[in-house]
Protein backbone atom coordinates (compact mmCIF):
# COMPACT_ATOMS: atom_id res chain seq x y z
CA UNK A 1 0.00 0.00 0.00
CA UNK A 2 1.15 3.56 -0.55
CA UNK A 3 2.33 4.39 2.93
CA UNK A 4 2.77 7.74 4.61
CA UNK A 5 5.87 9.79 3.96
CA UNK A 6 7.45 11.92 6.66
CA UNK A 7 10.54 14.07 6.92
CA UNK A 8 11.83 16.76 9.27
CA UNK A 9 13.78 19.74 7.95
CA UNK A 10 15.97 22.02 10.09
CA UNK A 11 16.12 25.66 9.02
CA UNK A 12 18.51 28.35 10.33
CA UNK A 13 15.81 31.04 10.54
CA UNK A 14 13.15 31.78 13.20
CA UNK A 15 9.88 29.87 13.06
CA UNK A 16 8.03 33.07 12.00
CA UNK A 17 9.96 33.19 8.71
CA UNK A 18 9.48 29.49 8.06
CA UNK A 19 5.74 29.82 8.74
CA UNK A 20 5.54 32.79 6.36
CA UNK A 21 7.27 30.83 3.60
CA UNK A 22 4.63 28.10 3.93
CA UNK A 23 1.68 30.47 3.91
CA UNK A 24 3.14 31.92 0.69
CA UNK A 25 3.19 28.41 -0.80
CA UNK A 26 -0.50 28.03 -0.09
CA UNK A 27 -1.16 31.33 -1.86
CA UNK A 28 1.16 31.06 -4.84
CA UNK A 29 0.44 28.19 -7.16
CA UNK A 30 3.14 25.86 -8.48
CA UNK A 31 5.84 28.04 -9.98
CA UNK A 32 7.40 26.94 -13.24
CA UNK A 33 9.90 28.74 -15.43
CA UNK A 34 8.84 29.93 -18.90
CA UNK A 35 8.82 27.17 -21.48
CA UNK A 36 8.35 24.26 -19.06
CA UNK A 37 5.71 21.71 -20.08
CA UNK A 38 2.35 22.62 -18.49
CA UNK A 39 1.68 20.89 -15.18
CA UNK A 40 -1.32 18.53 -15.54
CA UNK A 41 -2.07 19.17 -11.86
CA UNK A 42 -2.08 22.95 -12.09
CA UNK A 43 -5.82 22.86 -11.49
CA UNK A 44 -5.70 20.45 -8.56
CA UNK A 45 -8.03 21.49 -5.76
CA UNK A 46 -6.21 22.31 -2.54
CA UNK A 47 -8.27 22.71 0.60
CA UNK A 48 -6.79 24.13 3.80
CA UNK A 49 -8.03 22.03 6.73
CA UNK A 50 -6.08 23.55 9.63
CA UNK A 51 -4.08 26.74 10.05
CA UNK A 52 -2.70 27.31 13.53
CA UNK A 53 -0.09 30.09 13.14
CA UNK A 54 3.56 29.11 13.92
CA UNK A 55 2.39 25.65 14.98
CA UNK A 56 0.49 23.57 12.50
CA UNK A 57 -0.90 23.52 9.00
CA UNK A 58 -2.89 20.82 7.23
CA UNK A 59 -4.24 20.71 3.70
CA UNK A 60 -5.61 18.18 1.24
CA UNK A 61 -5.34 17.94 -2.54
CA UNK A 62 -7.34 15.96 -5.06
CA UNK A 63 -8.11 15.89 -8.76
CA UNK A 64 -5.83 16.24 -11.79
CA UNK A 65 -3.59 13.20 -12.29
CA UNK A 66 -3.56 12.38 -8.56
CA UNK A 67 -4.76 8.79 -8.07
CA UNK A 68 -6.69 9.73 -4.93
CA UNK A 69 -7.00 12.45 -2.34
CA UNK A 70 -3.88 13.09 -0.23
CA UNK A 71 -3.36 15.02 2.98
CA UNK A 72 -0.30 16.95 4.06
CA UNK A 73 0.36 18.01 7.67
CA UNK A 74 3.20 20.36 8.59
CA UNK A 75 4.22 20.88 12.22
CA UNK A 76 6.44 23.88 13.07
CA UNK A 77 8.78 24.18 16.06
CA UNK A 78 11.44 26.57 17.27
CA UNK A 79 14.90 25.08 17.75
CA UNK A 80 18.18 26.21 19.31
CA UNK A 81 19.51 27.20 15.86
CA UNK A 82 16.30 28.47 14.26
CA UNK A 83 13.33 26.28 13.52
CA UNK A 84 12.27 22.97 12.13
CA UNK A 85 9.25 21.66 10.29
CA UNK A 86 7.99 18.10 9.93
CA UNK A 87 5.96 17.18 6.87
CA UNK A 88 3.67 14.14 6.90
CA UNK A 89 1.89 13.11 3.74
CA UNK A 90 -0.65 10.31 3.45
CA UNK A 91 -3.21 9.14 0.96
CA UNK A 92 -3.17 8.24 -2.76
CA UNK A 93 -5.02 4.95 -2.17
CA UNK A 94 -4.00 1.37 -2.82
CA UNK A 95 -2.48 -0.69 -5.61
CA UNK A 96 0.67 -0.75 -7.71
CA UNK A 97 -0.01 2.51 -9.59
CA UNK A 98 -0.74 4.34 -6.33
CA UNK A 99 2.44 2.93 -4.76
CA UNK A 100 4.59 4.15 -7.61
CA UNK A 101 2.89 7.54 -7.69
CA UNK A 102 3.33 7.86 -3.94
CA UNK A 103 7.04 6.99 -4.10
CA UNK A 104 7.71 9.38 -6.95
CA UNK A 105 5.63 12.12 -5.36
CA UNK A 106 7.58 11.73 -2.07
CA UNK A 107 10.86 12.34 -3.90
CA UNK A 108 9.31 15.37 -5.57
CA UNK A 109 8.07 16.73 -2.22
CA UNK A 110 11.44 16.08 -0.63
CA UNK A 111 13.16 18.05 -3.38
CA UNK A 112 10.58 20.82 -3.27
CA UNK A 113 11.06 21.26 0.49
CA UNK A 114 14.87 21.17 0.15
CA UNK A 115 14.50 23.98 -2.41
CA UNK A 116 12.30 25.87 0.04
CA UNK A 117 14.91 25.58 2.84
CA UNK A 118 17.63 26.81 0.48
CA UNK A 119 15.46 29.76 -0.52
CA UNK A 120 14.56 30.64 3.08
CA UNK A 121 18.24 30.57 4.11
CA UNK A 122 19.79 32.35 1.10
CA UNK A 123 17.04 34.33 -0.61
CA UNK A 124 17.75 32.47 -3.86
CA UNK A 125 15.07 30.16 -5.29
CA UNK A 126 17.19 27.43 -6.87
CA UNK A 127 14.30 25.87 -8.87
CA UNK A 128 16.03 22.51 -8.89
CA UNK A 129 12.63 20.84 -8.83
CA UNK A 130 9.38 21.78 -10.53
CA UNK A 131 6.93 19.99 -12.76
CA UNK A 132 8.64 19.50 -16.12
CA UNK A 133 12.19 20.11 -14.83
CA UNK A 134 13.12 17.06 -16.90
CA UNK A 135 12.20 17.35 -20.56
CA UNK A 136 13.42 13.79 -20.96
CA UNK A 137 11.58 10.67 -19.93
CA UNK A 138 12.25 6.94 -20.15
CA UNK A 139 8.64 5.72 -20.49
CA UNK A 140 9.43 3.13 -17.81
CA UNK A 141 7.38 2.73 -14.65
CA UNK A 142 9.61 1.34 -11.93
CA UNK A 143 9.51 0.80 -8.18
CA UNK A 144 12.20 0.95 -5.50
CA UNK A 145 13.19 -2.34 -3.92
CA UNK A 146 15.84 -3.08 -1.29
CA UNK A 147 18.31 -3.98 -4.05
CA UNK A 148 17.43 -1.16 -6.50
CA UNK A 149 14.86 -0.41 -9.24
CA UNK A 150 12.51 -2.99 -10.70
CA UNK A 151 10.71 -2.40 -14.01
CA UNK A 152 6.91 -2.60 -13.75
CA UNK A 153 5.69 -1.43 -17.15
CA UNK A 154 7.13 0.08 -20.34
CA UNK A 155 5.26 2.45 -22.67
CA UNK A 156 5.25 1.43 -26.37
CA UNK A 157 7.58 3.53 -28.59
CA UNK A 158 9.45 4.92 -25.57
CA UNK A 159 13.15 4.87 -24.63
CA UNK A 160 12.42 1.83 -22.42
CA UNK A 161 10.76 -0.02 -25.30
CA UNK A 162 13.72 0.72 -27.63
CA UNK A 163 16.13 -0.58 -24.97
CA UNK A 164 13.98 -3.73 -24.77
CA UNK A 165 13.02 -3.49 -21.10
CA UNK A 166 10.17 -5.61 -19.72
CA UNK A 167 8.38 -6.16 -16.43
CA UNK A 168 10.61 -7.73 -13.77
CA UNK A 169 13.90 -6.47 -15.23
CA UNK A 170 16.33 -5.17 -12.61
CA UNK A 171 18.17 -1.98 -13.55
CA UNK A 172 21.93 -1.99 -12.88
CA UNK A 173 23.46 0.96 -14.74
CA UNK A 174 22.43 3.71 -17.14
CA UNK A 175 25.09 5.59 -19.14
CA UNK A 176 27.72 3.78 -17.06
CA UNK A 177 26.38 5.14 -13.75
CA UNK A 178 25.07 2.80 -11.03
CA UNK A 179 21.30 2.87 -10.54
CA UNK A 180 20.16 2.28 -6.96
CA UNK A 181 17.22 4.67 -6.56
CA UNK A 182 14.65 6.72 -8.46
CA UNK A 183 16.82 9.78 -7.76
CA UNK A 184 19.66 8.25 -9.80
CA UNK A 185 17.41 7.99 -12.87
CA UNK A 186 16.15 11.54 -12.28
CA UNK A 187 19.75 12.82 -12.25
CA UNK A 188 20.45 11.30 -15.66
CA UNK A 189 17.22 12.42 -17.34
CA UNK A 190 17.74 15.86 -15.81
CA UNK A 191 21.19 16.03 -17.39
CA UNK A 192 20.34 14.70 -20.86
CA UNK A 193 18.04 16.12 -23.56
CA UNK A 194 15.37 14.06 -25.29
CA UNK A 195 16.96 12.20 -28.21
CA UNK A 196 20.22 11.49 -26.36
CA UNK A 197 21.21 7.85 -26.78
CA UNK A 198 22.03 6.05 -23.53
CA UNK A 199 23.01 2.48 -22.71
CA UNK A 200 21.10 0.55 -20.03
CA UNK A 201 22.44 -2.51 -18.21
CA UNK A 202 19.87 -4.73 -16.54
CA UNK A 203 19.51 -8.24 -15.19
CA UNK A 204 16.87 -10.64 -16.50
CA UNK A 205 16.69 -14.33 -15.57
CA UNK A 206 20.03 -14.10 -13.71
CA UNK A 207 21.91 -12.70 -16.71
CA UNK A 208 23.26 -9.22 -17.42
CA UNK A 209 21.76 -7.72 -20.58
CA UNK A 210 22.49 -4.45 -22.38
CA UNK A 211 20.32 -2.26 -24.57
CA UNK A 212 20.44 1.22 -26.05
CA UNK A 213 17.75 3.77 -26.74
CA UNK A 214 17.11 7.46 -27.33
CA UNK A 215 15.51 9.33 -24.44
CA UNK A 216 11.86 10.18 -25.02
CA UNK A 217 10.32 13.61 -24.57
CA UNK A 218 7.98 14.47 -21.75
CA UNK A 219 5.98 16.54 -24.24
CA UNK A 220 4.90 13.31 -25.96
CA UNK A 221 2.21 12.33 -23.45
CA UNK A 222 1.79 8.85 -25.01
CA UNK A 223 5.17 7.72 -23.65
CA UNK A 224 5.01 9.22 -20.16
CA UNK A 225 4.74 6.51 -17.49
CA UNK A 226 2.88 7.03 -14.21
CA UNK A 227 5.03 8.35 -11.44
CA UNK A 228 8.25 8.40 -13.39
CA UNK B 1 29.16 14.09 15.73
CA UNK B 2 29.39 11.42 13.08
CA UNK B 3 26.43 9.53 14.54
CA UNK B 4 24.96 6.15 13.83
CA UNK B 5 23.80 4.78 10.51
CA UNK B 6 21.14 2.08 10.36
CA UNK B 7 19.17 0.40 7.62
CA UNK B 8 17.05 -2.72 7.24
CA UNK B 9 17.10 -4.77 4.04
CA UNK B 10 14.44 -7.32 3.07
CA UNK B 11 15.66 -10.30 1.03
CA UNK B 12 13.59 -12.93 -0.77
CA UNK B 13 16.03 -15.68 0.26
CA UNK B 14 16.13 -17.87 3.38
CA UNK B 15 18.09 -16.63 6.37
CA UNK B 16 20.68 -19.41 5.97
CA UNK B 17 21.75 -18.05 2.57
CA UNK B 18 21.94 -14.48 3.86
CA UNK B 19 24.02 -15.55 6.87
CA UNK B 20 26.27 -17.58 4.58
CA UNK B 21 26.84 -14.55 2.33
CA UNK B 22 27.95 -12.50 5.31
CA UNK B 23 30.26 -15.09 6.80
CA UNK B 24 31.92 -16.63 3.75
CA UNK B 25 34.99 -15.06 2.18
CA UNK B 26 35.87 -11.39 2.26
CA UNK B 27 33.29 -9.99 -0.10
CA UNK B 28 34.02 -6.38 0.79
CA UNK B 29 37.18 -6.46 -1.22
CA UNK B 30 35.85 -7.68 -4.56
CA UNK B 31 37.14 -5.27 -7.22
CA UNK B 32 37.20 -5.74 -10.99
CA UNK B 33 40.59 -5.80 -12.74
CA UNK B 34 42.00 -2.32 -13.37
CA UNK B 35 40.22 -0.68 -10.42
CA UNK B 36 42.33 1.55 -8.17
CA UNK B 37 43.76 -0.47 -5.29
CA UNK B 38 41.84 -0.03 -2.04
CA UNK B 39 44.12 1.68 0.53
CA UNK B 40 42.26 -0.20 3.28
CA UNK B 41 42.53 -3.64 1.68
CA UNK B 42 44.95 -4.75 4.42
CA UNK B 43 42.87 -3.35 7.29
CA UNK B 44 41.50 -6.43 8.99
CA UNK B 45 38.10 -6.99 10.53
CA UNK B 46 37.94 -7.86 14.18
CA UNK B 47 34.98 -10.18 14.76
CA UNK B 48 33.36 -9.38 18.10
CA UNK B 49 30.24 -11.57 18.03
CA UNK B 50 29.14 -14.43 15.83
CA UNK B 51 25.80 -15.95 16.79
CA UNK B 52 24.80 -18.08 13.78
CA UNK B 53 21.64 -16.98 11.92
CA UNK B 54 21.04 -14.26 14.51
CA UNK B 55 23.74 -11.69 15.04
CA UNK B 56 27.13 -10.60 13.78
CA UNK B 57 29.28 -7.80 15.12
CA UNK B 58 32.67 -6.63 13.93
CA UNK B 59 35.02 -3.67 14.23
CA UNK B 60 37.64 -2.14 11.98
CA UNK B 61 40.35 0.44 12.51
CA UNK B 62 43.50 1.73 10.81
CA UNK B 63 44.21 2.55 7.17
CA UNK B 64 42.46 5.74 6.06
CA UNK B 65 39.64 5.28 8.59
CA UNK B 66 39.52 8.31 10.89
CA UNK B 67 38.80 6.13 13.95
CA UNK B 68 37.58 2.68 14.92
CA UNK B 69 34.01 1.84 13.99
CA UNK B 70 31.68 -1.04 14.83
CA UNK B 71 29.08 -2.73 12.68
CA UNK B 72 26.27 -4.90 14.05
CA UNK B 73 24.11 -7.04 11.76
CA UNK B 74 20.91 -8.64 13.08
CA UNK B 75 19.28 -11.41 11.01
CA UNK B 76 15.59 -12.42 11.10
CA UNK B 77 13.30 -14.74 9.16
CA UNK B 78 10.21 -13.21 7.53
CA UNK B 79 7.11 -14.46 5.70
CA UNK B 80 8.83 -13.86 2.34
CA UNK B 81 12.41 -14.80 3.20
CA UNK B 82 14.53 -12.84 5.63
CA UNK B 83 15.73 -9.42 6.62
CA UNK B 84 18.91 -8.01 8.06
CA UNK B 85 19.44 -4.75 9.92
CA UNK B 86 22.87 -3.13 9.88
CA UNK B 87 23.93 -0.56 12.48
CA UNK B 88 27.23 1.23 12.14
CA UNK B 89 28.73 3.56 14.71
CA UNK B 90 32.08 5.16 15.34
CA UNK B 91 34.56 7.25 13.32
CA UNK B 92 34.88 9.79 16.12
CA UNK B 93 34.09 13.49 16.23
CA UNK B 94 34.73 16.55 14.12
CA UNK B 95 34.04 17.76 10.60
CA UNK B 96 36.41 15.31 8.88
CA UNK B 97 34.87 12.35 10.70
CA UNK B 98 31.35 13.55 9.90
CA UNK B 99 32.04 13.72 6.19
CA UNK B 100 33.83 10.38 6.16
CA UNK B 101 30.93 8.83 8.05
CA UNK B 102 28.37 10.23 5.62
CA UNK B 103 30.29 9.09 2.57
CA UNK B 104 31.04 5.69 4.11
CA UNK B 105 27.32 5.15 4.89
CA UNK B 106 26.48 5.82 1.24
CA UNK B 107 29.11 3.26 0.24
CA UNK B 108 27.83 0.60 2.64
CA UNK B 109 24.28 1.20 1.47
CA UNK B 110 25.34 0.56 -2.12
CA UNK B 111 27.34 -2.49 -1.06
CA UNK B 112 24.43 -4.04 0.83
CA UNK B 113 22.00 -3.29 -2.00
CA UNK B 114 24.43 -5.11 -4.31
CA UNK B 115 24.48 -8.04 -1.89
CA UNK B 116 20.66 -8.28 -1.84
CA UNK B 117 20.67 -8.08 -5.65
CA UNK B 118 23.15 -10.97 -5.84
CA UNK B 119 21.31 -13.11 -3.28
CA UNK B 120 18.06 -12.77 -5.23
CA UNK B 121 19.35 -13.19 -8.79
CA UNK B 122 22.71 -14.97 -8.57
CA UNK B 123 24.27 -12.05 -10.43
CA UNK B 124 26.74 -9.71 -8.67
CA UNK B 125 26.03 -6.28 -10.17
CA UNK B 126 29.25 -4.63 -8.84
CA UNK B 127 27.61 -1.21 -8.85
CA UNK B 128 29.71 -0.24 -5.86
CA UNK B 129 33.32 -1.11 -5.03
CA UNK B 130 36.37 0.88 -4.04
CA UNK B 131 37.46 2.80 -7.12
CA UNK B 132 34.19 2.30 -9.05
CA UNK B 133 34.83 5.73 -10.54
CA UNK B 134 38.20 7.37 -11.20
CA UNK B 135 36.51 10.73 -11.58
CA UNK B 136 36.39 13.21 -8.72
CA UNK B 137 35.73 16.89 -8.06
CA UNK B 138 38.31 17.59 -5.34
CA UNK B 139 35.50 19.08 -3.28
CA UNK B 140 34.78 18.03 0.28
CA UNK B 141 31.13 18.64 1.01
CA UNK B 142 28.55 17.89 3.69
CA UNK B 143 24.89 16.94 3.16
CA UNK B 144 22.59 19.56 4.68
CA UNK B 145 18.80 19.79 4.83
CA UNK B 146 18.76 21.87 1.64
CA UNK B 147 21.57 20.04 -0.24
CA UNK B 148 25.38 20.00 -0.43
CA UNK B 149 27.62 22.58 1.25
CA UNK B 150 31.25 22.99 0.23
CA UNK B 151 33.69 22.48 3.13
CA UNK B 152 37.04 22.55 1.35
CA UNK B 153 38.51 22.41 -2.14
CA UNK B 154 41.75 20.67 -3.19
CA UNK B 155 44.19 22.96 -5.06
CA UNK B 156 44.43 22.17 -8.78
CA UNK B 157 41.15 20.22 -8.80
CA UNK B 158 37.86 20.66 -10.69
CA UNK B 159 36.50 22.48 -7.66
CA UNK B 160 39.45 24.91 -7.62
CA UNK B 161 39.17 25.59 -11.37
CA UNK B 162 35.44 26.31 -10.92
CA UNK B 163 36.38 28.75 -8.14
CA UNK B 164 34.41 27.03 -5.38
CA UNK B 165 35.07 27.95 -1.76
CA UNK B 166 33.94 26.94 1.70
CA UNK B 167 30.30 27.79 2.34
CA UNK B 168 29.17 27.64 -1.30
CA UNK B 169 25.88 25.84 -1.79
CA UNK B 170 25.83 23.49 -4.78
CA UNK B 171 22.73 23.66 -6.99
CA UNK B 172 23.39 21.88 -10.31
CA UNK B 173 26.19 19.94 -12.00
CA UNK B 174 26.07 19.33 -15.78
CA UNK B 175 22.54 20.76 -15.70
CA UNK B 176 21.30 18.11 -13.26
CA UNK B 177 19.95 19.10 -9.84
CA UNK B 178 22.21 18.32 -6.86
CA UNK B 179 20.43 17.42 -3.62
CA UNK B 180 22.53 14.60 -2.18
CA UNK B 181 25.94 12.98 -2.30
CA UNK B 182 24.38 10.24 -4.45
CA UNK B 183 23.53 12.75 -7.18
CA UNK B 184 27.21 13.77 -7.49
CA UNK B 185 28.28 10.10 -7.53
CA UNK B 186 25.90 9.37 -10.43
CA UNK B 187 27.37 12.16 -12.54
CA UNK B 188 30.99 11.28 -11.68
CA UNK B 189 30.44 7.64 -12.61
CA UNK B 190 29.02 8.71 -15.92
CA UNK B 191 31.85 11.11 -16.80
CA UNK B 192 35.58 10.60 -17.31
CA UNK B 193 38.36 12.68 -15.76
CA UNK B 194 39.02 15.64 -18.06
CA UNK B 195 35.35 16.10 -19.08
CA UNK B 196 34.34 19.74 -18.74
CA UNK B 197 31.18 20.24 -16.68
CA UNK B 198 29.28 23.33 -15.65
CA UNK B 199 28.50 23.79 -11.97
CA UNK B 200 25.93 26.18 -10.46
CA UNK B 201 26.14 27.33 -6.85
CA UNK B 202 24.78 29.97 -4.49
CA UNK B 203 27.18 32.37 -2.74
CA UNK B 204 26.21 35.56 -0.88
CA UNK B 205 22.60 35.27 -1.97
CA UNK B 206 23.31 35.06 -5.71
CA UNK B 207 23.44 32.21 -8.19
CA UNK B 208 26.83 31.68 -9.86
CA UNK B 209 27.91 29.54 -12.81
CA UNK B 210 31.39 28.20 -13.48
CA UNK B 211 33.00 25.25 -15.20
CA UNK B 212 36.05 23.05 -14.88
CA UNK B 213 37.67 19.82 -16.06
CA UNK B 214 36.88 16.83 -13.81
CA UNK B 215 39.80 15.54 -11.75
CA UNK B 216 41.12 12.00 -11.34
CA UNK B 217 41.36 9.96 -8.13
CA UNK B 218 44.62 8.62 -9.56
CA UNK B 219 46.14 12.02 -8.78
CA UNK B 220 45.93 11.72 -4.96
CA UNK B 221 46.48 15.44 -4.29
CA UNK B 222 43.19 16.16 -6.08
CA UNK B 223 40.98 13.74 -4.21
CA UNK B 224 39.26 15.07 -1.11
CA UNK B 225 38.91 12.62 1.80
CA UNK B 226 35.39 11.27 1.96
CA UNK B 227 34.37 12.55 -1.44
Amino acid sequence: MSTAWQRTFEVSVPVERTWRAFTKILEREREQPNGAPPDPNAGVRRRVLELEPMRRMRWSTEGGSLPERCEVTVVFESSATGSRFTVTRCGFGEGEDADVFSESNALGFERGFMDLVLEIETGVAPMRHYFGVNESTTGVMYIERDWGLEVLTVKPDSFGAEVGLARGDRLVRIAGAAIYTRADVWTLIDEHEPGTELEVEFVRAGQLARGRGKLSSYRDRRVVAIGE
Amino acid sequence: MSGTWQRTFEVSAPIERVWHAFTTGDRRRAQPPGARPDPNAAVKLEVLELEPLRRLRFAQQGGTLPERYEMTVVFESTATGSRFTVTRCGFGEGEGADVFSESNAHGWEGGFMDLVFELETGYAPMRHYYGVSDTCTGILYAAREWGLEVLSVQPGSFGAEAGLARGDRLVRLAGAALYTRANVCTLLEEHEPGDRLEIEFVRNGALHRASGALSSHRVPSMAAVGE
